[in-house]
């Protein structure tokens, strides 16, 4: 891509993040960094086959080879063999049939990681193959090979609203379209790692992990009675993108089981080409879609169905599905919605969590439909969406009325001054041989886990010293989380936030704050932590007021001290104060839990969740009509999340969900082939370097609810989720046609415009 | 395989060791001398993550067998700056929100201190191609380039 310039440094920030220097320096200690000399090595024996039973596991040659110590199988696991988030249907290690290329048959484990690597050439699996299902829509035919006992049917979601039949036919024109979406590979820097310590009555792993309780309650179920207590600790994690949200329960509980049987330390790392083959992706999905529009601009109605590819076993599937369902029909008011989603089992890699979570996938259908309807109407885009968008009152496509606060509106009217919009839609693509397009894409994200109940537990607590130190199971995986919280502790306290400090999790230690996943951590994490730290307050302020002789009502803390409002003659020291409430034996330590009910839905609608985040994006786009090159000159986010705790933080996370999203939207496709992935390295499979990511314009409006902390929102995910519809609305503004199907690279486009001119 | 004997600077001091003929610098750096922000992210030289200096040139070094670098000098990040004297450039990652994840940083700020002292001129185009041999996923680079022009302004 041309080099943009960087006309807007981006300022200074006030509080760094707290892991930032040490980081810099290279003194963080990941997972591996960890391991001492007694350690022995795990390799996992893989399935070379997508479908096969198996007949005979013979590992007496690989146990031979020096420095194995040991081969473990199925056989070997004292608990159950099952586990995974929604359905219990992965064995850690298959024993009766495999159903990907990649599954795991058996561990190798040994003094050197070589070692390792040449006794899991010399175990020797005997299988049967089986016919194998790669396609989706062949996967649920009568007669298509079945994957898993209860057939191929992972789960089925839908959204009814209003009658759409109706909807249709009342609608001046209806456009229709057929859309898809690649699997997109996390592709974090640090692959899966865990380092596993057993002890004499319990088992201690350290490794690369989202979600330290869910990692304990899968290791629990694998080693069963065998090992009374279980202790995860949350190394540093080098990206997880949710691509670490359940993988690590298996990388996890092979380690441990390695460490179980030999009783020494074991640590499994995965190189990057067993990463890519081994950990759930972004699903693949086809969206059927019509939507009916009134010749005054008005959707009518909106019928889709939705098909995921889900992989050989269920992973996040469904609850993938769910969202992908219940965004469908954009963030717009749509009186009639007929929404049907189907998640099916292939022979394919596993499905599952990744940012933005089944929106990438619904935003780029609805998106660039609502362009094509645009077209119909002979309407600006920007127009027609501004026509139909979801305001504060508005009902949403799920049927709930909205009562929290809805930033969209300003969002669109933001991006479309500062992107110059009006004016390069005017300008036209151009005459010559390099076309340029401008388009705009929305997204809706609701608040925490989708559909489900939510809760977290923090506790916040002060030492006799005046330090605060704060406790949660959510973790830091690059997000800067740990530096939010600091801010909202210091902000309730009046503390400088390097008094205040963020326990790395352990599950020995930290109060289980449900998964960090969801976009979830500032919301739920962040309310839970300013809940005791206001209970904390409250403590301080009680002793404060008899310190300063005024009610504890008027007791102002900030800068360190307390003092009475209005007041100048008295304050108390932070430290003063907190030796005084120590002198008098009061417990300093609180615990606030944040619950966010089950919503209420039901036959296809109600509510999702109290609070939603929006955003708008424009990208501009050059597209070399000789030889189909996409690339993207100019790029505008506007996000409203509520409140903003730490504005770098917030801009950083857009700037990278957006870099993400123009890998995806250009460049990111995992093929695969009978079952084979092609592309696993960094050579074929191409992530965004500096050269591809052009300025990132960020807009933030700031419209807060009661729901989070000060009224914050979570910002995580939705800095990915317009990209590919953004780039792919500026595509079709270039050539002047839709491309259903991305990523945009050379090949596609050119080949998109080839058809296009064989046809006219 | 009979190990090799190889003497070299690192991070300034000199050292001799035994080393395994096959083994790549990445390895011998991170499991065998203790210098364990040199990273390992794909082990053919696509990700960057294990950038060293060797005789003053980034290199990727899992595509370095640990024997060559006899008699050269070899400079990992932890060579680059302390905690009380930081390099100019991990200064400015931390003051830019160039950090998230951080397990590119290392070979990242190896490369941009290299950038720094040697084309400190360099446009933006030429920055961003300097750096596209370092991949990194959470943070969509601009904040580093940022970090990189005020270390270069000082």
């Amino acid at each position: 891509m041309t080099a943009q310039k960087l006309e807007e440094p981006i300022r200074r920030l006030e509080v760094p993040r707290l892991d930032a220097l040490e980081k810099a320096l290279g003194e963080t200690k990941y997972t591996t960094d960890n391991v001492e000399e007694d350690a022995l090595y795990v390799r996992v024996v893989r399935s070379p086959h997508p479908h096969a039973l198996i007949r005979r596991i013979d590992s007496s040659r690989a146990e031979r080879v020096p420095g194995v110590v040991r081969i473990a199988t199925a056989r070997d696991i004292p608990g159950s063999n099952y586990i995974g988030y929604v359905v219990q249907d992965r064995p850690l290690l298959c024993h009766d049939k495999v159903r990907f290329v990649g599954d795991s048959v058996a561990l190798v484990i040994a003094d050197t990681s070589e070692s390792a690597e040449l006794g899991v050439q010399e175990v020797k699996v005997d299988y049967e193959e089986l016919p194998a299902v790669f396609d989706p829509g062949e996967a649920l035919k009568p007669g298509a090979p079945k994957i898993h006992p209860g057939g191929n049917l992972t789960a089925r979601h839908f959204v009814r609203l209003g009658d759409a039949e109706e909807g249709l036919v009342r609608a001046d024109f209806v456009v229709r379209g057929t859309y898809s979406t690649p699997i997109q590979e996390q592709a974090y820097l640090e692959t899966e790692a865990a380092l596993a310590y057993p002890k004499s009555d319990s088992m201690v792993v350290l490794g690369s992990m989202q979600n330290p309780f869910m990692v304990k309650k899968a290791m629990a179920t694998v080693l069963g009675r065998a090992v009374p207590n279980v202790r995860i600790i949350q190394a540093p994690t080098g990206g997880g993108f949710g691509g670490k949200q359940d993988a690590p329960d298996e990388v996890c509980s092979m380690a441990a089981l390695a460490a179980w049987l030999t009783k020494r330390p074991a640590l499994l790392a995965f190189s990057r080409e067993e990463s890519a083959a081994f950990h759930p992706k972004r699903h693949p999905m086809i969206f059927d879609r019509e939507m009916g529009v009134s010749s005054d601009g008005k959707i009518t109605a909106v019928r889709a169905s939705i098909l995921a590819d889900g992989g050989a076993y269920a992973s996040l599937s469904e609850r993938v599905l769910f969202v992908a369902v219940t965004t469908a029909a954009g963030p717009y008011e749509i009186p009639n919605v007929h929404i049907d989603g189907t998640t099916v089992y292939t022979n394919n890699v596993p499905m599952g969590a990744f940012r933005g979570f089944g929106k990438p996938q619904a935003s780029f259908a609805a998106e660039l439909q609502m362009d094509e309807a645009a077209e119909r109407l002979g309407m600006d885009p920007a127009e027609f969406r501004l026509r139909n968008i979801l305001k504060a009152g508005s009902t949403a496509p799920t049927g709930q009325v909205l009562t929290s606060s809805v930033g969209l509106e300003e969002c669109l009217v933001r991006a479309r001054a500062d992107s110059a919009w009006d004016a390069k839609r005017r300008t036209g693509p151009g005459q010559g041989e390099k076309k340029r397009g401008i388009g705009m894409a929305c997204t809706i994200h609701p608040e925490g886990l989708n559909g489900e109940a939510d809760a977290a537990t923090a506790s916040v607590e002060i030492t006799a010293v005046g330090q605060v130190v704060v406790k949660t199971g959510l973790t830091e995986y690059g997000q800067g989380i740990h530096t939010g919280f600091v801010h909202i502790v210091s902000k309730v306290l009046g503390t400088s936030p390097d008094r205040v400090s963020v326990v790395m999790p352990d599950t020995d230690v930290v109060p289980d704050s449900g998964p960090t996943v969801a976009s979830r951590s500032t919301v739920f994490g962040g309310k839970a932590i300013l809940l005791a730290a206001e209970k904390l307050r409250g403590k301080l302020a009680k002793v404060a007021s008899e310190m300063l002789s005024c009610p504890p009502e008027v007791i102002v803390f900030e800068g360190d001290t307390a003092r009475c409002q209005g007041r100048d003659d008295g304050r108390v020291g932070f430290e003063e104060l907190v030796s005084e409430c120590f002198r008098r034996k009061l417990n300093l330590k609180e615990e606030g839990t944040f619950v966010k009910p089950l919503p209420f839905w039901e036959a296809g609608h109600g509510d999702l969740s109290p609070s939603y985040t929006f955003a708008v994006h424009v990208a501009e786009v050059e597209v070399d009509t000789e030889t189909g090159k996409v690339e993207v000159v100019n790029y505008t986010a506007a996000h409203e999340s509520g409140t903003v705790i730490s504005r770098d933080q917030f801009e950083s996370q857009i700037i990278g969900g957006v870099a993400q999203g123009l890998g995806y939207a250009l460049m990111e496709e995992l093929i695969l082939k009978d079952g084979i992935i092609r592309n696993k390295t960094f050579l074929d499979y191409h992530i965004p370097t500096a050269a591809d990511v052009p300025h990132i314009r960020t807009i933030i409006v700031e419209a807060p609810d009661d729901f989070g902390p000060f009224g914050a929102k979570g910002v995580g995910e939705a800095g990915i989720e317009p990209v590919a519809a953004a780039v792919g609305n500026a595509v079709y503004n270039a050539l002047g046609f839709p491309i259903r199907r991305f990523p945009f690279t050379p090949e596609r486009v050119y080949e998109a415009i080839e058809e296009r001119a064989s046809r006219s | 395989m009979r190990k090799v004997r190889v003497s070299f600077t690192l991070n300034g001091l000199k050292k001799t060791d035994e080393v395994e003929p096959n083994q790549t610098l990445c390895d011998y750096l991170h499991d065998v001398a203790g210098t364990t922000s040199v990273k390992k992210g794909c082990d053919t030289g696509e990700c960057g993550a294990c950038t060293v200096l060797l005789d003053d040139m980034p290199v990727t070094s899992c595509l370095v067998l640990a024997p060559q670098v006899e008699g050269r000098d070899v400079v990992t990040v932890e060579g680059l700056g302390t905690k009380l004297v930081p390099n100019p450039v991990q200064q400015a990652f931390v003051e830019h929100d160039a950090v998230q994840c951080g397990y590119c940083i290392p070979g990242m700020i190896v490369t941009l201190s290299w950038v720094r002292e040697h084309v400190p001129r360099a446009s933006d185009a030429e920055i961003k191609r300097l750096m596209s041999g370092n991949l990194c996923r959470c943070t969509g680079y601009l904040q580093q380039i940022e970090a990189l022009k005020a270390a270069i302004k000082g």
